[in-house]
Parts: C-alpha cells; structure tokens; sequence
C-alpha cells in the first residue's frame, strides 16, 4: 500500500527542552492511525510540525510522497487538518468561510453545492451556515470546521482531537465518515484520549510517552487479551 | 474594597503588558516603547514652546488653555475607539461577571484601566506646556502640584462623553447582519462632525485680528470648556477652591456616569456577544475565486467588519475625503493662505499641489492596515499557515487590501482637489501616481513592520491594534516619514520646483517598494515560516 503519511526521525525542541525525541511511523493509504498519548506527550507538536504550522530541527516529514520543509504547497493541496479548539474566523458567516476554502484549494463550481449540502445535512448545520460564525457554539464550530476539511476531498486527514465538543450523533456521524473516506482511498492520522474510540476506529495505534514512541504496530495485534485502556494505563 | 484592587490591578497590568511583546525581546519592544513616548514629549514639548514664544506677552497662558484643550480633544478622539472594546465589548465579560463581586465595581475596574490609559496620553501632550510656562514664569511649586493633580482629573469628562457616544452608536446598530457597518457609519458621521467643527472655528480664528482671538479663545474656553478653563486658572492663581471646583466637576460627571452605566453594561455586553444569525437560511450556488481574490475578500472583509481597526488605520482616509471637499468649497480661504508663499517667492499653484501631495502622504502613511494583519491572525493563524497558498500570495493579499484601502479614497480627494483648483492633466497623472505607489509603499512596509513584530497571542483584537509595538511603529513611524517629507519639501522644493519634487518622491517610492517587496520575499516569508 501507498504511504500517505511517513514521520521518519522526527525531532522538534522549544529552546532547550527536547519535545518529541525522534519518532518514525508511517500511515499508508486508506488507514486510519490513531496517536495516543498522556497530556504534555508531544502529541500536538508532532501534528502540528506535521501540517506545516511548526518548524523542526531534524528529521523528515513526507505526505504522499513530497516533503512538507521543501514542497509545502503540494503537501497541503492534499491534506486537511483540524486542531483541537478550532479557531475560525468569527467575522465571515459559515459558509463564507466554507466557500472561502473551496476557493483556497480550488475546489470546482459544479461540485462545491451538492458537496457542502452533503456534508451540512449530514453534521446538522445546514440551517445554520447563514449565520455569522461568532454566534456558533463549540461544537457547531468543530462541525464546520470538519465540513471545510472534508469539502476539498483531502487524500490525508489530520485530526488533533476531533471528537471534543461533538454531540453524540454528530461523533457518530464523524465516525462512519471516516471510516466511509478510508474505504474510498483517504487516510487519516488522529490524535484523541477517548481510547475505545481509538480501539474501535483505527487499523494502527502508536503510543507516545515522553517525546517517543512507546508501541505501534496494527490494532489488532496490540489489544489481544487486553482493552487498549489497560495496555495504556500498564505503559504509564 | 480588596477585591475591586485585584480586579483593577489585573486589568491594567494586562493592559500594559499587551503593549510590549512577551518573551526574549521584550526588553527591545520596551526600548523601542520609551524612545517612542519620549519622541512624543519632546513633540510635545516643541509644540508648547513653539506656541508660548508665538504667544504676545500678556497673553502667555494661553499655552496651558491651547495645549489642556488639545489633550482633551486627544484623549476623546482615542476614547471613542477605546471605550467600543473596554466598555461594551470585553472579552473577559463571562469570567468578571461570575465572580462575587458587584456590577458597579466591575464596570468602575474596567473604566479605571482605560483611564490609566488616557492619562498617559494626557500626561504625554500637558505636561511639557506646564513645565514650560512653570519655568518661563517662575512660578511656585503650588503651580506644580495643582498642574499635576488637576491633570489626573482632566481626561474623565471627555471620556463619559466620548463612551457616551459608543453607547449610542453600539444601541442604534442592534445585533442584525450589518451592525458591523452601522457601528462603523456612526463613528464616520461623529468624526466628521467633529473634523467639520473644528474647521469651521479655525477658519473664524483667520478673521479676528491677533490678540482678539487670545481673548475670544479664552471666552469660548471659559464659556463652553469651564472644567478645562477653571482647572488651568486655579494652577495660575493657586486658587484652591477653584482646583476643588474642577476635580468636583469632572469626578462628580464621572462618578454619575459609573453608576448609571454599571446598571446597562450588562445587557449592552450580552447583545454585542450574540452574533447575527440569519432566517431561513438557504444554501445557493456561489462562483467560486482565485486564491488571492479569496484572501483578498477575507482581509477587506477582517477591515470593515472590525470597528477598532477601522477607526484606528481607516479614519485617516475619510477626513482626506472630508477635507478634499471642504478645501474645493472654501477655495477663496485656501487662496489667501497661500498669498502668504507668495511674498516669499512661490508660485500660488505648484505650492498647492506639493501641499496636497504632502497631505495625501501623511494620510496615507496613518492608513497602515498591513501592520496588524499578520498578528490579527491571532488563534486562526492555524488556518493561514495550513491553507495550500504561497506565503507571497497571503503577503500580497494583505498589501493589496491596504493599497486599494489608500488608493480608492486618496484618489477620490485628489481627483476632487484636481478639478476644484484647475491642475494641469501633468499634475493630476502624477499625483496619482503618487498615489498609487505610495498605497503599495505602505502596504508593503507595515507587513515588514509586522513581520518583526508580530503579536499573535492577545485577548482582544484592540491590543493589537492600537497597543502592539508594530501598529506603534507604524502610525508614528509613518508620521516621522510624513513630517520628513515636509521638512525635505520646505528645504528642497525651492531648488527643484514642488512638481519636480513629487516626481522624485514618486522614484524614490517606487524603489523602495521593489526594495521592501524582496525584502518581504526573502526574510519576510522565512520570518513567517518561523512564526506561530
């Protein structure tokens, strides 16, 4: 299988203190990879150095195949990201702010409509996306911004805790979403703390304690005997 | 009692720590602070001897009258902008009003942090003039301490009016879709009537003959500013009743408006905080945009949708409109003025266009929307740094917005001047060429502005618009190029002619508009690749 996502000897520091200690994983097409890890692991760093919004001393970062240091355009035309408090911006209505994307990585005319309807009936904000974003809740705000990651047809999806804030149809939603874009060709790399969440959703799990990877390898081979919780709370 | 000093404390301390950046240069930023507050006493302190030496004797004190004059209006031009984000739109709101503490205390720690800062502004502009007339007067030290604790009364009433007015306008814009621009028209019409005030008295002042405008001045301060008039008199005479008058009058007008106001700010508060919502909402098929023409919409929209940044950077432009109109209608006065060039060997025409050039640039270089737009980025800077778009493009996008933000209104007056004074069809194609790159100039110089000095970790949008290190840069950055362009115009137009001088203006601009572009393509987007 074609690797989307390759994190080959990752290093990433603020001033002197060493955050991420040199991690290799890789996620190949139609995977969904799970990132877990304690608060303060250097999850959020990794994912964020991995989209492009942080600089890193050494090691190497490849999204299909390209570098994100030296080819950051083509690497962000393929993939959509969500951080875990989405900021957006609470001057353009939703979708103002939909439409502004689609512009942004070029998405045609004739299927930005029926894709924004999809996608808006399906996370029950169709009704809203007329208002302005600052009226939104939090949770109506993850939705839109999962609805902007979701519109361009990214081939990879990077998630920092995307379940947080969601109601329960709407996490349901999200994930037989993910798991539909998976089955299609799209993968996608998450961090999250709801463990049998991860359990249940991801192909691959990487467990990060302290800057390195503690253990990955395939779901299934991880938790045998053992619910994901209790091999996580067993590495702490 | 104690918990109202917390509270304060707090809101001041954040005030000022806002306006310096945090981390390893904050030392720079707080450097750059002092050279920039001492450069505007010694403005001041210029400004104050050049009136006092101006002034007939007799009629001396008229320094402390003009200059307490000049602080008010200041502190109420700056409040107006101030009091829409302290007052009605503060972003702490659901935190201060959870604690166990009263309303009238909350509103009063959130009015006194603005006065700290107002008073600044006021210390800065009157406290050079007493010192210069306490010492060209040898007045006493009675003089001193009644200057000084008068002062720290002085900017209150212009404050309870200037929030008076933000109030009003916040009231009659509601919370509908184009409340945004509402708020925005309001502030228009209130400055321009006040730019139009002040016009009208100065074009009395050029009727009356030299001393009866001391006197006239002096009647019209003491009729319609009494707490200005009685508050300067009592530090002349040591009259202490007076000194007690004056804080009376403007501490009673500010503690009345604390306690009314403390009773609405909560509901003004809560409707600010609900954005518009739309009814029956239906989704249509839009055209879709290029990536810059995308950005472009998104910063033009950030612009006008924020009504700090409008007044703070976008103000300049609307009295450059205003005051184009008013000199086309009051061209006699202009005329006049200009017989006085005349005796002194320039030609009436060429003056005016140097003039309006130099005005043109002024404005513009007050009009640096490009300096706080990386840093108003803020939280969504995720969203910038992620979007698949070259760091160029989100750069031109944001110069762009500024250009055409100075080039659409300068163009407007100086079309309106062209045809009001007859300029040669030489002069109109030059001064918009002027125009033109200098829009690009100060778009592109207050992103290298901004990329040094970026402030993306702020509370509220108003922080960085009116107290980040780059937006201080570049407002009085670009009033320091303005005055150097007068002062090169005033020595070098004699030589070279006012029309040879905007054509070198205009080389020189351009150049420097390649020169900071590269700039931009090189340190700016590696600065920018760093950031976050």
């Amino acid at each position: 299988m074609k690797p989307m996502l390759e994190i080959k000897n990752f290093h990433k520091s603020y001033g002197q203190k060493e955050i991420v200690k040199g991690i290799n994983l890789e996620v190949n097409q139609g995977e969904i990879f799970g990132f877990i890890g304690h608060n303060g692991a250097g999850k959020t760093t990794t994912i964020r150095s991995v989209v492009g919004i942080l600089d890193f001393e050494s090691g190497e970062v490849l999204i299909d195949g390209k570098n994100i240091k030296t080819d950051p355009i083509a690497c962000k035309q393929v993939m959509a990201y969500i951080p875990d408090n989405p900021d957006l911006y609470e001057h353009l209505t939703g979708i103002k702010y939909i439409n502004f994307i689609c512009d942004l990585y070029g998405v045609p005319n004739e299927v930005r409509l029926p894709r924004i309807q999809e996608l808006a009936k399906e996370l029950e904000l169709d009704t809203n996306l007329g208002d302005s974003i600052s009226s939104y809740s939090h949770g109506m705000k993850q939705k839109l911004a999962l609805i902007s990651a979701f519109v361009h047809a990214p081939k990879l999806l990077i998630l920092d805790e995307p379940f947080v804030g969601l109601d329960p149809k709407a996490a349901f939603t999200l994930k037989k979403r993910m798991r539909k874009i998976c089955d299609e060709g799209c993968s996608i790399f998450f961090s999250s703390h709801v463990l049998e969440v991860v359990e249940k959703l991801c192909d691959k799990v990487a467990i990060l304690k302290e800057g390195q990877i503690v253990l990955q390898g395939e779901t299934d081979e991880i938790i045998r005997n053992e619910s994901l919780e209790e091999i996580f709370l067993g590495l702490e | 009692m104690k918990k109202f000093f917390e509270i304060a404390k707090i809101q001041i301390i954040n005030m000022v720590r806002s306006t310096t950046r945090s981390g390893s240069k904050n030392s720079k930023g707080i450097f750059l602070l002092v050279v920039i507050l001492g450069g505007l006493i010694f403005a001041s302190a210029t400004y104050s001897m050049g009136i006092y030496s101006g002034i007939p004797a007799g009629y001396k004190d008229f320094v402390l009258y003009t200059m307490a004059t000049a602080s008010v209006l200041i502190v109420f031009i700056f409040s107006i902008t101030t009091a829409q984000g302290q007052l009605f739109q503060f972003k702490d709101f659901d935190l201060l009003m959870t604690l166990p503490i009263s309303r009238t205390m909350v509103f009063l720690a959130k009015v006194l942090s603005f006065v700290v800062i107002m008073l600044v502004y006021c210390f800065l502009f009157m406290l050079p003039a007493l010192v210069i007339y306490g010492v060209n007067e040898s007045m006493g030290i009675l003089y001193y301490v009644y200057g000084i604790v008068g002062l720290f009364f002085l900017p209150l009433i212009p404050i309870v009016i200037s929030s008076l007015f933000a109030f009003i306008i916040r009231k009659l814009a509601g919370h509908g879709k184009y409340k945004n621009l509402l708020v925005n028209l309001g502030s228009i019409i209130l400055f321009a009537a006040i730019m139009l005030g002040s016009m009208s008295l100065s074009s009395l002042e050029g009727t009356t003959i030299p001393e009866e405008v001391f006197v006239t001045g002096l009647m019209l301060i003491k009729t319609y500013l009494y707490p200005i008039y009685i508050y300067i008199h009592s530090c002349i005479s040591g009259n202490i009743i007076e000194l007690v008058l004056s804080i009376l009058i403007n501490g009673g007008v500010f503690a009345l408006f604390v306690y009314l106001f403390s009773k609405t700010f909560v509901s003004i508060n809560s409707t600010v905080q609900t954005g518009y919502k739309a009814k029956n909402f239906k989704l249509k098929k839009e055209e879709g945009k290029s990536p810059l023409q995308a950005l472009c919409e998104k910063e033009f929209k950030k612009f006008t949708s924020n009504m700090m940044y409008f007044m703070n950077m976008g103000m300049g432009q609307v009295m450059l409109v205003l005051g184009g109109a008013y000199l086309v209608f009051n061209k006699q006065m202009v005329f006049e003025m200009l017989t006085q060039f005349e005796s002194l060997g320039f030609q009436i025409k060429p003056t005016l266009f140097g003039l309006i050039c130099g005005a043109i640039c002024l404005f513009a270089l007050m009009t640096p929307t490009a300096s706080v737009s990386i840093s108003l980025e803020g939280k969504q800077f995720w969203i910038t740094k992620t979007i698949p778009v070259k760091t160029e493009t989100i750069f031109l996008s944001k110069a762009i917005v500024n250009a055409v933000i100075i080039w659409i209104p300068s163009m407007i007056g100086f079309i309106l001047i062209s045809v009001g004074f007859g300029f040669t069809m030489f002069e109109l194609i030059v001064g918009l060429l002027l125009i033109f790159v200098l829009g690009i100039f100060v778009g592109i110089l207050g992103l290298c502005i901004n990329i040094n000095f970026p402030k993306l970790d702020f509370d509220r949008e108003i922080i960085v618009i009116k107290q980040s290190m780059s937006s201080f840069i570049a407002i009085f950055g670009g009033m320091v190029v303005g005055a150097l362009l007068i002062f090169l115009y005033v020595n070098v137009s004699e030589f070279v002619g006012p029309f040879n001088f905007v054509m070198i203006i205009v080389s020189i601009l351009s150049a420097l508009d390649i020169l900071l572009w590269m700039y931009l393509r090189t340190v700016g987007v590696r600065k920018f690749c760093e950031l976050y």
